[in-house]
């Protein structure tokens, strides 16, 4: 079997759903290749295909009268109303208040009604019962668990996943800030052409949507869209196909979600019967492709200018007192003590090298006053042989990227987040301390130092391709924590495990990355130097987070991390190897003159640390002076503890305060097109990955040429994309969405495919509706808001679920709306529905994801168990992993999310009857809505029970039911006060959570 | 009613061939159609236990010896030696078998001395020698096995045969994983059944503490009679006021099923009334953990057949954070060993414990991993191993009218490439649903818009291997 053919079947089964086989239907038609898309038989075939409905702009067209009192009819209603009478059929009687509150509370925030609903609505509904339902739906939109609803239900269309599945399973970077987006926008009720900008090109748009209570930048958030569905760890350099695949989930995702349309097909070969060429695929590809696939900062900019001016500002005074401090103190670094220091310590020293400066002092100690100046003369010789050879092999061999003498980075070197950007520092910065007794860290060297302010600032220096970078290798001066590193990220595969973090401790080390050979469709390889929350493989698979001995532990999700890098040097070269350091510590101390005794090098050995101290207070420090310093600093040698001077300890206890109201940096997988020139992917004849053929510039489907600029942007066209999708022009990503919507109002599309308007699916069963409600989407702002609103409050939404049998003869599929379906609630639905009805439910909003309940761990793939109850959170914020998703929303058909859903399966299996009779979730449910029945007060069990269906079903219970309920209590009792019989109720709860009505809405 | 397995796109959403019949009476809705499907052909066995050796047994060190790799250790293999189906690089080198092999039974089929057990049955047993994957990747190559498809998204092959055969107990579903507590690379949707109606989705069942999920029932069995009963007038109620009563009905019915699960899961698996010499074949007694677990679900493999489950798949333990089990980069000599003594004796005692019973003749034993192991190495070295290897690997299937004793295909003589007979998996999931009656291009669901089956537009029947 050759790989061609099996990427192309495989292609089939994924998304497009017509056989490859040679006796399939349109058999006539050979597929066309790429090369053939230019030619005029394809063209002519394609004149054709773009003559499909979906393809047609919107029709104006007003509703249609149904009779004489039409005009005073809802708009919807005349459609679905006009069509019932085509069919001689009509619509049901209208719901009664408790069924239509019910339905209601689901549609709009997956939750059930309160009980105390249920008598006002009742009330209202009975004085008037449109306005009652009006005030009713208006007040549920207006819940911010409107939000969570619809946020969910996209998350299915855009594959939400918390992990990125494949062998390791890892977090996906930023996934729930994405989730907690989605919430924030639909409850903000954010045109939904906004949040196709946003979610197609969010880090371009000139005027991005900043949330100043969120304190987010939102548009940037959005592109997380695109890096939702498996990610395979490594890249293609080691196993061709994994960018390959990546691009491929991309477009499917981008088509179905926005345009229902199985770009994806073409992968292979031209679409067969949709308007879709296999050249279409790789130019859109290409724009994909085009960004780099990295996170991004999503604080709104300038979040913490204020607390970054004042920590400025803060350090340059503590800075000046600390010259005064140790100016005032040079005795500290006397002769004496630095002797003394030595003999203490010298017990502990081995083979000690020659840049170490205790080599120096072991060597005085070793003399005596005959022997010093012979000792002094050799140190003086060494030191001199050993400068000049390094310094010579160092010119020879390594460019000097930046001497860091001025700000800023070679042109294509781009800079995220805060840290990085106020990460400048002139020699001899102090790093103000932040926790303990000390006053300062340590001084910093000339250059970039992320946590020059605070380490909570992430920062990443992102730099171009590496064929724009001179020589084959680059090395980077680097000293770091808390996994800051660097990565290499081939053609975009940002689960790159060439992964390297920076050993924690210790002196600045030279880190050094060679060129990667480009192959197997790989172009393009970035290199970013990186905090941890900004490193697109942060946390890596378990196992490859570890330096030394330190390893990164599961439970670790890789949030607020005080990760930090400081980058003091950046040579390329194109040999192997690092800059050898060149002894300039010594070069302020070695002259002419040399020692006579041992106490006159001592001497020289105080004025030479005095000196340092000493250019430094006036602010003049040279490069080694910094590190004397540190030294000091390090031995304990230089006043630095708050009591040495009330002042200072004053102004850092402000630092410290003002460092506490700076949040750690957030950040999300997201694209950046700054510094990288765009790329037209190449083909990949037949799809096989093995076989390239030409580069097809970049540009948008074929049938759409003409009515946008993608092919003529200077960048990826992403811009111009989202430009086009969300304009009123676009015929395809209004109406597709506003079928979505109707899809979760209805419980079925007026296309029954939501995901898929070519030939294969469905056709529109109102079409006209359609139409009409997607010009009226657009005329009235692309508002989901009010696109709901003006679907709940028709009749057509408020019938019941009576169906006549004429009706069931002729349309049994209720494609003509005869009647309002009863609908299984969604596995969430049942999920919050237990906690809810139970007092259990947390409504806390937003944040990281809580681990699902498992019966088996797996650390190496982070598989961990959380709560049975998970902390009592609705079911959007459970962790939503592609290997092992949470099982009892499984069990009730939440999606796989590899691919895009438009419509999920609804299943009926045993194995959801075990979930409900035996799962200790729903056993624990009942435990505890047992224990607040016993205390509530009620007078009587039939007092007790009507409480229970209220709260359950939204109703009182009926005589019959109440007899049936209250004869089973009886035979759960066990106890003679059956009022406290927490056992007898915790069966009563358990029988009815497993009710068909407690899972149905009708 | 003739049932068209092509055509049974509406059991999708009911509760289809698990346990249906039970309930068919007391609804009296016999609308959800007879369910045990009529085979394309006459079937030469019926049932399927697919011993998965997850993360790819070395084919070298087992039933394909290459003593030319003893000779040629330490050298370079070469540029013409590398291929994208194996972790390779012209510098690595040739690694040869740390184990001895022989020629075993009247046979004389090769068998290494890693698996002793199972060298006692060559005569027994059918080796493919020369299998050909796609890619040297665990997950890719899972998903290949299990569904046909490098991606997933499709169904798993045990699903198609529960699909195409149903099941023979209405307590208990058509197709079971006995596993050890790991999953695969590749997720559970190795054992999906994707687009295939849900029933026909594995039923997990672990080998330590409680085998499944939710089947014990939470309270005393009376009580939860009591339950169901107040269910049963309860539900009646609401459907007949929805507008989905079927649908509600068949989730109603489920009850009655799920009820019997309850007792009918717990005493399939449970082991205890085994005979002590059964439990000492399989090896149950033994003081390595996941020996005697692995033992244990091979014990239930052959008691869930017995009770009319059709295809039971065995995964292996995972330990001493490999990957995967099998998957020995470094440590192939310790820890294939441990493999081989977890595994080794249980499934030849499965073996010889079906033919006791006369089930072999039905039952397809099938011994598989995903890949194989590259016959070479980066460096020589104490614990060293083997990488990913894709290009001719073996496996072997025993019982079923499959052919015994034989070793069918090639691979050159490092053991790099196959060079006769090619085989991949789609003509080994084609060979074995001919041998249950199943033509593999005719047993199809259609689902969104076309027509999909387990072998998609490949697949071969391979007669030499059949008896």
């Amino acid at each position: 079997m050759d790989t061609a053919c099996r990427i192309w079947s495989t292609c089939f089964i994924l998304s497009c759903g017509f056989p490859f086989q040679a006796n399939a239907f349109d058999s006539e038609k050979r597929p066309y290749s790429a090369v053939e898309a230019e030619s005029a038989e394809w063209k002519a075939e394609l004149e054709i295909r773009s003559g499909w409905w979906s393809l047609q702009p919107p029709k104006e067209i007003d509703p249609p009268m149904v009779d004489t009192e039409s005009e005073d009819l809802n708009p919807v209603d005349r459609f679905i109303l006009k069509s019932l009478k085509d069919a001689d059929l009509s619509q049901a009687e209208p719901a009664d208040s408790e069924t239509l509150l019910r339905r209601i509370s689901y549609v709009l925030t997956g939750l059930p009604a309160g009980p105390e609903q249920i008598d006002s609505f009742r009330e209202a509904f009975e004085k008037n019962p449109d306005s009652a339902f009006e005030a009713l739906v208006d007040e549920l939109m207006d819940s911010p668990h409107f939000g969570e609803r619809f946020a969910r239900q996209w998350m299915d269309v855009v594959r939400y996943t918390d992990t990125y599945g494949y062998e390791w399973d890892n977090p996906a970077k930023g996934s729930w800030e994405y989730r907690d987006y989605l919430i924030r926008a639909f409850n903000d009720d954010v045109p939904f052409d906004e949040l196709i900008r946003e979610q197609i090109a969010g880090d371009l748009l000139s005027d991005p949507r900043i949330n100043p209570e969120a304190g987010v930048n939102e548009s940037m958030i959005g592109p997380m869209f695109y890096h939702m569905g498996e990610h395979r760890h490594e890249t293609s350099l080691q196993f061709n196909g994994v960018h390959q695949e990546m691009i491929n989930n991309k477009v499917d995702a981008f088509s179905k979600a926005f345009l229902a349309m199985t770009v994806a097909c073409a992968r292979c070969h031209d679409h067969k019967i949709d308007a879709i060429s296999q050249r279409d695929y790789y130019a859109l590809a290409g724009v994909i492709m085009s960004p780099r696939w990295t996170p991004r900062v999503i604080d709104a900019p300038g979040k913490y200018d204020a607390e970054i001016n004042r920590l400025k500002s803060l350090r340059s005074q503590i800075h000046g007192q600390m010259a005064d401090l140790w100016q005032e103190n040079t005795s500290q670094v006397s002769a004496e003590k630095i002797a003394h220091w030595t003999e203490e310590n010298q017990e502990e020293w081995e083979e000690l090298k020659q840049e170490d400066i205790r080599h120096l002092f072991s060597s005085i100690l070793g003399a005596t006053d005959e022997t010093i100046s012979e000792v002094w003369i050799q140190l003086v010789n060494d030191w001199n042989e050993t400068s000049a050879t390094r310094q010579t092999e160092n010119a020879g061999k390594f460019y000097v990227v930046t001497d860091f003498s001025e700000p800023g980075f070679p042109e294509g070197w781009v800079l995220e987040g805060d840290g990085i950007v106020h990460g400048y520092v002139n020699q001899g910065t102090p790093v103000v301390s932040l926790t303990g007794d000390s006053l300062i860290n340590s001084v910093l060297q000339l250059g970039y130092h992320t946590h020059a302010l605070s380490s909570k600032l992430a920062g990443a220096i992102k730099l171009p391709d590496q064929e724009l970078v001179e020589g084959q290798f680059i090395s980077f001066e680097l000293k770091g924590d808390e996994w800051a590193g660097h990565i290499d990220i081939p053609q975009n595969a940002f689960g790159n495990e060439t992964i390297t973090f920076i050993p924690p401790g210790g002196p600045s080390q030279w880190m050094s990355i060679e060129d990667r050979e480009l192959k197997n469709g790989v172009t393009q390889n970035y290199l970013q130097i990186t905090t941890a929350s900004l490193n697109s493989n942060f946390p890596p698979r378990m196992g490859r987070a570890n330096v030394g001995e330190i390893e990164l532990p599961a439970e670790d999700d890789g949030l607020n991390h005080r990760s930090w890098f400081s980058l003091t040097g950046i040579v390329t070269h194109n040999e192997e190897g690092t800059p050898s350091d060149t002894l300039a510590l010594f070069s302020t101390l070695y002259s002419d003159t040399q020692p006579l005794s041992i106490d006159e090098a001592w001497q020289m050995i105080e004025e030479w640390f005095s000196d340092s101290v000493d250019r430094w207070a006036r602010d003049k420090p040279f490069p080694e002076d910094v590190h004397l310093i540190n030294w000091l600093l390090d031995q304990d040698l230089l006043p630095n503890s708050m009591a040495d001077s009330p002042s200072i300890a004053s102004l850092v206890k402000q630092y410290r305060t003002v460092e506490e109201q700076i949040g750690f940096t957030r950040s999300v997988n997201s694209m950046d097109e700054r510094g990288v020139p765009p790329m037209d992917y190449r083909i990949n004849i037949r799809g096989n990955v093995h076989d390239e053929g030409p580069e097809i510039p970049r540009n948008f489907l074929g049938v759409f040429e003409g009515k946008h600029r993608v092919n003529q942007s200077k960048h990826s066209g992403r811009l111009e994309l989202a430009e086009y999708l969300s304009s009123a022009e676009n015929p395809q990503t209004a109406r597709v969405y506003v079928n979505r919507v109707w899809h979760w109002v209805f419980g079925t599309g007026l296309v029954n495919t939501p995901n898929d308007f070519g030939k294969l699916g469905d056709r529109p069963s109102h079409p006209e509706l359609l139409d009409w409600l997607t010009n009226t989407f657009k005329e009235e702002g692309w508002s989901t808001k009010k696109l709901i609103r003006s679907l709940v409050l028709t009749s057509t939404f408020k019938q019941s679920g009576k169906i006549g049998s004429v009706a069931a003869e002729r349309d049994p599929d209720n494609r003509l709306l005869h009647h309002y379906p009863t609908r299984r609630l969604e596995a969430e639905a049942i999920r919050d529905s237990l906690l809810s009805v139970t007092g259990s439910l947390d409504p806390k909003f937003y944040g990281p994801p809580i681990n699902p309940v498992r019966s088996q761990e797996d650390p190496l793939k982070r598989l961990l168990s959380g709560p049975l109850d998970g902390e009592g959170r609705r079911s959007i914020y459970i962790e939503m992993s592609i290997m092992d998703p949470p099982k009892f929303l499984i069990g009730f058909n939440l999606p796989i999310p590899k691919l895009s859903t438009g419509r999920r399966d609804i299943t009926n299996v045993p194995a959801q009857a075990l979930l409900l009779l035996n799962h200790p979730f729903v056993k624990e449910m009942a435990e505890r809505w047992a224990k607040r029945l016993v205390k509530d007060g009620s007078d009587s069990p039939h007092e007790r029970i009507h409480g229970m269906f209220r709260r359950a079903f939204s109703r009182p219970a009926t005589d019959s039911e109440m007899q049936r309920w209250a004869g089973a209590l009886d035979s759960f009792v066990h106890n003679d006060e059956v009022m406290i019989d927490q056992a007898a109720w915790t069966e009563l709860a358990h029988a009815l959570f497993n009710t068909k009505e407690f899972i149905y809405y009708r | 009613m003739t049932p068209d397995l092509s055509r049974r796109g509406f059991l999708k959403h009911s509760s289809a061939a698990f346990g249906w019949m039970a309930l068919s009476g007391l609804f009296g809705d016999r609308a959800y159609g007879a369910i045990m499907p009529q085979p394309h052909y006459k079937p030469r066995a019926k049932n399927v236990i697919f011993c998965f050796m997850d993360g790819g047994p070395s084919h070298v060190d087992t039933f394909d010896p290459k003593p030319m790799l003893s000779k040629f250790q330490g050298t370079k293999i070469g540029p013409d030696a590398v291929s994208h189906r194996s972790q390779s690089a012209a510098e690595r080198v040739w690694l040869g078998s740390p184990w001895e092999f022989k020629q075993r039974g009247q046979s004389g089929l090769w068998v290494s001395e890693l698996l002793p057990n199972i060298a006692k049955l060559a005569d027994k047993i059918c080796v493919v020698r020369s299998m050909l994957g796609e890619l040297p990747l665990h997950g890719q190559q899972n998903l290949l096995l299990h569904t046909g498809r490098i991606l997933g998204q499709a169904p798993s092959w045990g699903s198609w045969v529960s699909y195409g055969l149903g099941t023979e107990n209405q307590d208990l579903p058509g197709y079971v994983v006995l596993n050890n507590d790991w999953v695969p690379n590749g997720g559970l949707e190795n054992f999906s059944c994707s687009f295939l109606p849900a029933s026909h989705e594995a039923t997990m069942m672990r080998a330590k503490g409680v085998p499944v999920d939710n089947i014990a029932p939470t309270g005393m069995a009376d009580i939860q009679r009591r339950k169901l009963e107040l269910l049963a007038i309860q539900d009646q109620e609401f459907a007949a006021r929805s507008s989905e009563q079927r649908a509600i009905e068949g989730a109603i019915a489920n009850y009655e099923t799920a009820f019997k699960m309850q007792t009918a899961i717990p005493e399939v698996v449970d082991i205890s009334s085994e005979p002590q010499h059964i439990l000492d074949l399989y090896g149950i007694g033994s003081s390595d953990e996941h020996q005697h677990f692995y033992g244990t679900q091979a014990i239930r493999a052959r008691r869930l057949i017995e009770a009319g489950v059709r295809f039971v798949e065995i995964t292996c333990p995972s330990f001493d954070d490999n990957n995967s089990p099998w998957d020995q980069h470094d440590e192939l000599k310790k820890l294939h060993e441990k493999n081989a003594r977890v595994t080794d004796q249980s499934v030849a005692a499965l073996i010889i414990d079906l033919e006791r019973r006369g089930l072999l003749d039905e039952t397809i034993v099938v011994w598989a991993g995903e890949m194989g192991r590259t016959p070479h190495t980066p460096e020589i070295k104490e614990g060293c191993g083997r990488d990913h290897h894709v290009d001719g690997y073996t496996i072997f299937m025993a019982g079923g009218g499959f052919r015994q004793g034989i070793a069918y295909g090639e691979t050159d003589e490092m053991g790099n490439a196959v060079v006769e007979n090619k085989l991949d998996i789609h003509d080994i999931h084609a060979t074995i649903l001919h041998q249950l009656g199943i033509d593999h291009e005719r047993l199809t669901f259609r689902h969104g818009g076309r027509d999909h089956s387990l072998t998609d537009v490949h697949g071969r029947i391979i007669s030499d291997l059949l008896i």
